[in-house]
């Protein structure tokens, strides 16, 4: 592992001597003076890289130089976090920090929140449990007081994802025996409680909009501050008395140590992309809400949703 | 209706045909080339489609969805490399057909029946996806657990020679498939502290070495200078009478479990290609030649794999569940520009699924128009010479590869199973079995795990789909193990009655190792024939690989 | 490729039985020390898998069906398989190889060679790009697969890398 760290890392410094060579004087003092790479850590088509060519589309306009979208799939984004903090922190590589920010640290995976630079939070996908419409269920509270006596099952989309830890911590909060069964992705997680194979569903507000618009799923509840403009007549959960947010949340980040005056460039720019109608366009017909948080607002917030998944995730 | 003609002719719109224009070329290429995906193209082209009216974007899109699914193909039968993985089952027959010189007479038969599977599917779209897409929803953890285990029983028929090797390569590729984090815990397993090994080896990588890389490494070995002969020059490009006869029932029968296959949603071409292929082989009467450059293995695979096309469709709109990872990254576009999949789809928009069914057909008639034109430029590129394939085969693999993950660590992993692969090749083990493994390990454990979780051990049997699935299944390895034990007990004294009718024939061209007596019997016209005037060919495949000379036998006539 | 070529120029006519007796045979011998080797290699590799899968480290604890579970039994399976391997090795005679041919001297450098440059070729991309390192990756391809007319060389390794590139670039837009 060390040696093929270095390896990269020396390459890597190759590389930067090569682009310190080329790169005219004039270039150090106006950024940006060339391409922007931009890492997302999912495979093209999910709402990850829906949501970064968004704003990647919005950053190139703003800015005046090619941003390109980079998918770099794998173990959960580490892999695409990974390779972000082995560039030079220039501001010429960001990416897209997903909730897995604060989650994968817990599961073992080599990753670290302060190698990185936090530029914005530009998104959030509430978590929602929602029942098939067929069952009795028709509030948060009857459907836990029910746990307590019987055994339920929630389907989710994966094992240690936002929406396994709100099955987890729902049931540790009430005592209500519910067993989450990761699925492989949220669609797959809907159909099974669809079906009636499980007997609830946490997943994102995406995945389950067209259901509920159906009339196919029952949402009992969104584990949000405020309600979801798709589920019109749905509570929160705060609402309902359990006082649970969660979400699948996203920002954009670089490596750690971009320097300030580029950072304030990067921010001022993806505030404006966050806002533009385009990018509002690309993300909330999927359930997603435009939520913005500075870079350092949103550092704080990673540090606190990493130290609470901790309890959950814990062994 | 009127709502229904409208939403047809709303595809022959100019700028319209133009998309699908568009689509059909992307979609080509992009299937030929081994490593980039369809949904790989689907995701990139969905970015400039996003800004397109509906119709034209949906152009766009299933446009490329459909003419990968025919450009895969191609490199499947010409150089053993599945350009996406429901071709994968396409290479049984498909490359050995090309070996044969038949490579030509594959690739029509295989654009034709991909165009009958996928036209059938969409006849049942258009008729029917409200109702069958109820069924998919049928298929919880335990039932999907039971098709899975149906599925695993065609290790024994794709295990080509010894079947103990093709179990052994099955669980090889079950136990690669583990490689990663666990799917309902989390926990890593066999990761050896590389991080990219967390999210398991790439599935398309793995494909590509064990069969693309794999089979160039061979040829690199072994060939010899001295020979090199065209292949285009040789073989019929359409099949003959007889030969759309044979086709016929493969099809009927690979069709209708690609059918089902496609409804099911997380199953798709690849274990559709694999299945169709078993089930035609189980019923078709020349079993023997199947994997030997079977014209029959060929329909049967890409009817299996094609008609999944309308079966994801089908879950897609009328449930909005992506049938398939394509459908996945459709969704995705239909919700921007604003059409909700789900069953009032189909009551509010007829005209819309008109559309999209006519989009779907006409697509499939313009590829299959192109690649019945342009298939003789295709086989000849395989005259090029020997240098210019390999180099071109190596570098497009390398650069295909990287392209799925933008990670050279992929790279590695094709070019390490490309090795693996050529070793299992040159000890008699199966890359088929193992690719099977592959695609079904993960199915297999994570929806039993999830099964017990949600009802506990008595899940799997108590529920009428998946008890008699698991039942099939029993049934299947039965006859399967069953039958190559009868055979080889009938095939003996059926020996003994050949060995003295052909001493003469026997002493000069039959292999001191041809031992097993089965395939011998499938040989027993050309040892008994009068007058035989034999193809130099029959001969010396007979002499190599005996059952092999009945395909032969049974297509030069 | 012999057995393609053998079948290639076949088909074209008939001919006398005799004379396919005359021609070498190019399939590789069957072998039982192949065999046993093969087997016993597959043995001790399952034995390995079972040792790993015994020692997974599971955070959360484990028992009944867990994470150790499916491996363990999939390398039980492998080790059964692979032990009939070795007795059918030892006790029945050693099966054709008839599918698969004898390997060639010139095979041999030609395909390492060819693994070697892809290694190469792969790190060299990762440090300086994808243009040269592509020109120069199929240029020697084409050499070591004994392609000798410079013509052909550089015209066939910028075509590939030029067509390649602009699939990738312009109509996918993944960068290269």
């Amino acid at each position: 592992m060390n040696t093929r760290r270095l390896i990269i890392k020396a390459i890597a410094a190759m590389a930067l001597t090569g682009v310190a060579y080329s790169a005219p004087a004039w270039a150090q003092d106006s950024f940006p003076s060339k391409d922007i790479t931009f890492v997302v850590q999912a495979a093209a088509g999910g709402a990850s890289d829906r949501t970064s060519r968004a704003i990647a589309a919005e950053l190139e306009k703003d800015l005046g130089v090619s941003v390109i979208v980079e998918n770099r799939p794998g173990a959960t984004g580490t892999v695409a976090f990974a390779h972000v903090a082995e560039q030079p922190a220039d501001g010429y590589t960001i990416g897209f920090g997903p909730v897995e920010f604060a989650i994968a640290e817990h599961l073992g995976y080599d990753f670290d929140r302060a190698d990185y630079t936090y530029l914005a939070q530009v998104m959030n996908s509430p978590v929602v449990l929602a029942v098939p419409a067929n069952s009795p269920y028709n509030t948060l509270a009857d459907f836990i007081e029910a746990a307590k006596t019987t055994e339920m099952s929630v389907s989710n989309s994966g094992a240690a994802s936002s929406f396994a830890a709100t099955t987890f911590t729902l049931a540790k909060l009430t005592e209500a025996k519910l067993v989450g069964v990761p699925f492989d992705g949220g669609a797959p997680a809907v159909a099974a409680a669809l079906g009636g194979h499980v007997n609830a569903v946490t997943a994102g507000a995406g995945e389950t909009a067209s259901a509920f618009a159906d009339g196919s799923l029952k949402v009992l509840a969104i584990f949000a501050e405020e309600a979801h403009p798709a589920f019109p007549g749905v509570p929160t959960a705060k609402e309902q008395g359990y006082d649970l947010t969660f979400g699948a949340w996203g920002g954009v980040y670089g490596p750690a140590g971009i320097p300030d005056d580029v950072k304030a460039i990067l921010e001022e720019s993806i505030k404006k992309a966050a806002a533009s109608q385009t990018f509002l366009d690309a993300i909330t017909p999927a359930g997603i809400l435009p939520v913005y948080k500075t870079g350092d607002e949103w550092k704080a917030f990673v540090d606190a949703e990493a130290a609470r998944y901790a309890e959950v995730l814990a062994p | 209706m009127s709502a229904l003609l409208d939403g047809v002719l709303a595809v022959f719109e100019p700028s319209v045909m133009l998309c699908l224009s568009v689509g059909v070329v992307v979609g080509m290429l992009v299937g030929m080339f081994p490593g980039i995906t369809a949904t790989m193209a689907v995701a990139l082209a969905s970015g400039f489609t996003m800004t397109l009216e509906p119709v034209q974007g949906l152009a766009v899109l299933l446009t490329i969805y459909v003419a990968a699914n025919f450009g895969d193909r191609i490199p499947s039968i010409l150089i053993n490399t599945p350009g996406t993985p429901a071709s994968i089952a396409t290479t049984f027959d498909g490359y050995p057909m090309a070996k044969n010189g038949q490579a030509g007479l594959a690739l029509i038969v295989s654009a034709l029946v991909s165009a009958v599977g996928i036209v059938a599917s969409m006849v049942l779209f258009a008729g029917a996806a409200v109702p069958l897409a109820q069924l998919a929803l049928r298929f919880g953890p335990s039932e999907m657990f039971a098709v899975v285990v149906l599925a695993m029983t065609i290790m024994i028929s794709i295990s080509s020679k010894s079947i103990t090797k093709g179990l052994l390569a099955g669980v090889i590729g079950l136990f690669i498939a583990t490689i990663g984090r666990d799917p309902i815990s989390g926990d890593a397993r066999f990761t050896f502290g590389i991080r990219e090994l967390n999210g398991g080896l790439d599935f398309i990588a793995v494909i590509i070495g064990l069969f693309g890389i794999a089979e160039l490494l061979d040829q690199l070995l072994t060939h010899r200078n001295h020979e090199v002969k065209p292949i285009s020059a040789l073989g019929r490009w359409w099949p003959n009478k007889s030969e759309y006869k044979r086709i016929a029932k493969p099809t009927a029968i690979s069709g209708l479990i690609g059918l089902v296959v496609g409804i099911i949603p997380g199953a798709g071409g690849d274990i559709a290609g694999l299945l169709g292929w078993d089930r035609a082989k189980a019923a078709s009467s020349t079993k023997a030649t199947f994997g030997k450059g079977n014209i029959e293995g060929v329909a049967a695979a890409d009817t299996a794999s094609s008609a999944t096309l309308g079966g994801s469709l089908t879950t897609t709109m009328a449930l909005g569940i992506p049938g398939d990872s394509v459908m996945a990254v459709m969704i995705g576009s239909m919700i921007v520009w604003g059409i909700q999949p789900g069953p009032s789809l189909f009551v509010n928009e007829p005209a819309l699924v008109a559309t999209i069914t006519a989009i779907m057909v006409l697509a499939t008639f313009i590829t299959l128009a192109i690649n019945l034109v342009r298939m003789p430029m295709m086989v000849k590129l395989l005259d090029m010479p020997k240098p210019y394939i390999w180099a071109t085969v190596l570098v497009f693999c390398i650069v295909g590869t990287y392209a799925t993950t933008n990670n050279l660590f992929t790279v590695w992993v094709m070019l390490f199973f490309g090795v693996v692969g050529l070793i299992l090749k040159r000890c008699g083990i199966p890359a088929g079995p193992i690719v099977l493994g592959l695609i079904l390990g993960p199915l297999a454990e994570s929806n039993l795990r999830r099964s017990l979780l949600i009802d506990g051990p008595t899940g799997l049997i108590d529920k009428p789909i998946s008890a008699t699935l698991i039942g099939l299944a029993i049934i299947a390895v039965v006859a399967a193990l069953g039958s190559p034990l009868l055979a080889r007990r009938k095939a003996k004294r059926a020996k003994a009655t050949l060995l003295l009718k052909t001493v003469p024939y026997r002493l000069k061209a039959t292999p001191p190792f041809c031992v097993n007596a089965r395939p011998l019997a499938w040989t027993a016209p050309l040892y008994l024939a009068p007058r035989v005037n034999f193809p130099r060919s029959a001969k010396t495949s007979a002499r190599r690989s005996p059952a092999s000379a009945s395909t032969f036998w049974a297509t030069s006539r | 490729m012999a057995e393609l070529n053998q079948l290639a120029t076949s088909s074209s006519g008939t001919l006398p039985l005799d004379e396919t007796i005359a021609e070498p045979n190019y399939s590789a011998a069957p072998s039982r020390r192949l065999e046993l080797v093969i087997a016993v290699t597959a043995l001790a590799l399952s034995l390995l898998a079972l040792w790993l899968s015994r020692n997974i480290f599971l955070r959360m604890g484990g028992g009944g069906v867990d994470p150790k579970w499916w491996p363990t039994l999939l390398s039980v399976l492998a080790a059964g398989l692979s032990a009939i391997l070795v007795g059918m090795s030892l006790f029945s005679s050693p099966m054709s190889r008839g599918e698969v041919e004898a390997t060639e001297q010139d095979g041999w450098i030609r395909m390492l060679v060819a693994l070697t440059l892809s290694a190469i070729y792969v790190f060299a991309w990762s440090t300086i790009g994808y243009v040269i390192p592509t020109l120069v990756f199929t240029a020697a391809l084409l050499f070591v697969f004994g392609l000798r007319s410079w013509k052909g060389l550089v015209i066939f390794s910028t075509v590939t890398t030029g067509f390649i590139y602009g699939l990738f670039h312009y109509l996918l837009k993944v960068p290269l």
